[in-house]
């Protein structure tokens, strides 16, 4: 079973920033998922799922997404398969859409649902 | 475990003097409604409407469908855990009122999805567009939080629903549908040339409105374990689980699993119903691992020989569906699973975030990113300026007329991953 010492969370949530292992970027989300692909590809371990929550990759603008701070010795053969899958879905879902201008109350709400998704993640691995 | 259901059918639904069932109608006095669901001190204001089939009615948007039901023999109450004690439930007899229920609405979050439609091209793909629904609308006070603004939502509408559901504790139903759980060693000697069928449930538990409670347990807490199907019929199971409005399960639908009436049908006639295996969708890939292995090896000890699975939710429960399906086949199980897709607005595209080839016997409940134009009602129950902020929607969306198009998946119930809705897809 993995240890997993420190996390590193790559996100474009502000809410998220303060976290211990947070990394911000200013960038939407499927830019955010390809640089934890980036990051698999580097023998990184995802630790949550990318496609956490039942809020569609395409509607809400907020994505974090923890990963191993510190690379395996191999590629995780499981974490790329996942990752491109919802980087796949993400693209496949967006089409040629732009979803609705968002006020500034619901990119409020979007992000506060992205960070209770990856505390509730961060809860469980506590007594880890 | 023995449980009555005894069925009292309701066929309209009015405000009234007193709350009472006559002739097959609900009559609801509206003032003692409100008051026996006042008092949370986060909670500014509740109001009831009607929405009846027909209505030139939208309810948006929607967070919660819930069967009202009351327990008259038997210990415990319905919705254990939530309401009143944590007694272990399933057994006696239940009343049910079907053909009713309490609709809880909700601007918890500014995004909207959750809609009903009571007439219309949009009641046709909603199940819950044939209810005759009493609306509750609760307003919060300035200032409280998400979590706790649903949490208030949610315990007002299980309260309703136990409100009018004593309307029908002295009413003698015109149905009683009787289901029987014996302890498994019994049950596989009851029938033992027939196959031993699991049914193994997939609660949604991620988090802010996306969490299942089981017994009051917060769901993405447990280790998958067993729970009777009759438990599940008394409320065991109940929703707090607001996204994703087409595929997840309402209370209602909690309660009325149909994959477990069915196994019940077939109980005894092509297969063994042997029991229910409860397991959750976390956020963490080790909780994925975790939760899918103990399923597996839960089904194994029963001594099952095939196993129906049913996802609830997009995206990253295919993760969990998929490792479920493959760890109970590698142990020589069957397995059928029940999902839905995202298949592109042409559905022409990769259908779920997962797969394997040992996923070789799936039903879907349709495809989430079919395109539906949703005409203008009358009114709207609930919270209309959040048309133009549907999630499922997109720049443009809301039409000059009022009217919206939008993904089918903005609809309530629509893609019913337990099969409680018609909408299928078949290969050609």
């Amino acid at each position: 079973m993995l240890t997993i010492s420190k996390l590193l969370i790559i996100t474009n949530n502000s809410q998220v920033t303060p976290l211990e292992g947070a990394i911000y970027f200013n960038e939407d989300l499927e830019q955010i998922l390809t640089r934890v692909r980036n990051l698999v590809h580097q023998n990184h371990i995802l630790i949550t799922h990318p496609l956490a929550g039942s809020v569609k990759p395409h509607i809400t603008p907020y994505k974090s997404v923890a990963v191993s701070a510190t690379p395996g010795a191999q590629l995780d053969y499981p974490s790329l398969q996942i990752i491109e899958n919802a980087l796949q879905l993400t693209r496949q879902l967006k089409g040629n859409r732009e979803p609705p201008s968002w006020s500034s109350e619901v990119l409020a709400d979007f992000a506060t649902i992205d960070f209770s998704l990856l505390q509730s993640g961060l809860e469980s691995l506590k007594y880890r | 475990m023995q449980l009555e259901l005894g069925i009292i059918k309701i066929k309209d639904v009015q405000f009234g003097s007193a709350t009472k069932i006559e002739n097959n109608v609900l009559y609801v006095d509206k003032a003692e409604l409100i008051a026996a669901l006042s008092g949370d001190e986060r909670i500014q204001s509740i109001d009831v409407e009607l929405a009846k089939p027909g209505d030139s009615t939208r309810i948006i948007p929607v967070k919660d469908v819930i069967e009202p039901r009351v327990k008259v023999e038997g210990p415990g109450n319905i919705f254990p855990g939530m309401l009143g004690k944590v007694e272990m439930v399933g057994t006696g007899r239940t009343h049910v009122l079907s053909g009713c229920a309490v609709v809880t609405s909700g601007n918890i979050v500014g995004f909207q999805e959750g809609i009903i439609d009571m007439s219309g091209p949009g009641a046709d793909y909603t199940p819950f567009s044939k209810l005759f629904n009493v609306v509750i609308v609760a307003e919060p006070k300035e200032g409280v939080l998400q979590h706790d603004h649903e949490a208030s939502v949610r315990n007002i509408g299980f309260k309703a629903a136990a409100y009018l559901a004593e309307a029908g504790r002295q009413v003698t139903p015109c149905e009683i549908k009787k289901y029987e759980h014996l302890p498994f060693i019994e049950g596989v000697k009851r029938y033992p040339n027939l196959p031993k069928v699991v049914f193994v449930y997939m609660l949604q538990t991620q988090g802010l409105l996306h969490d299942t409670y089981v017994y009051g347990v917060d769901a993405k807490r447990i280790l998958p374990t067993l729970i009777s199907p009759t438990e599940v019929f008394d409320g065991a199971i109940v929703s707090g689980n607001c996204v994703s409005a087409c595929d997840k399960n309402p209370t209602i639908v909690h309660c009325n699993n149909p994959i477990i009436e069915d196994l019940y049908d077939r109980h005894g006639t092509d297969l063994n119903f042997l029991g229910v295996v409860i397991t959750n969708e976390n956020v963490t890939l080790a909780d994925k691992e975790r939760s899918s292995n103990y399923t597996a090896k839960l089904v194994e000890m029963l001594g099952a020989d095939a196993v129906i699975i049913s996802e609830e939710g997009f995206g990253n429960p295919d993760a969990d569906l998929m490792m479920n399906c493959v760890k109970i086949e590698n142990k020589g199980i069957k397995t059928v699973l029940v999902t839905d897709e995202y298949a592109g607005r042409d559905g022409a595209s990769q259908s779920l975030a997962d797969a394997n080839p040992l996923a070789n016997a799936v039903i879907t409940a349709g495809n989430a990113n079919e395109v539906i134009v949703l005409p203008p009602m009358a009114k709207v129950i609930g919270h209309p300026r959040v048309a133009d902020v549907i999630a499922g929607g997109w720049a443009g969306s809301l039409q000059p007329d009022g009217s919206i198009i939008a993904e089918i998946q903005v609809i309530t119930g629509v893609n019913s991953e337990l099969g409680y809705f018609t909408l299928t897809a078949r290969e050609v």
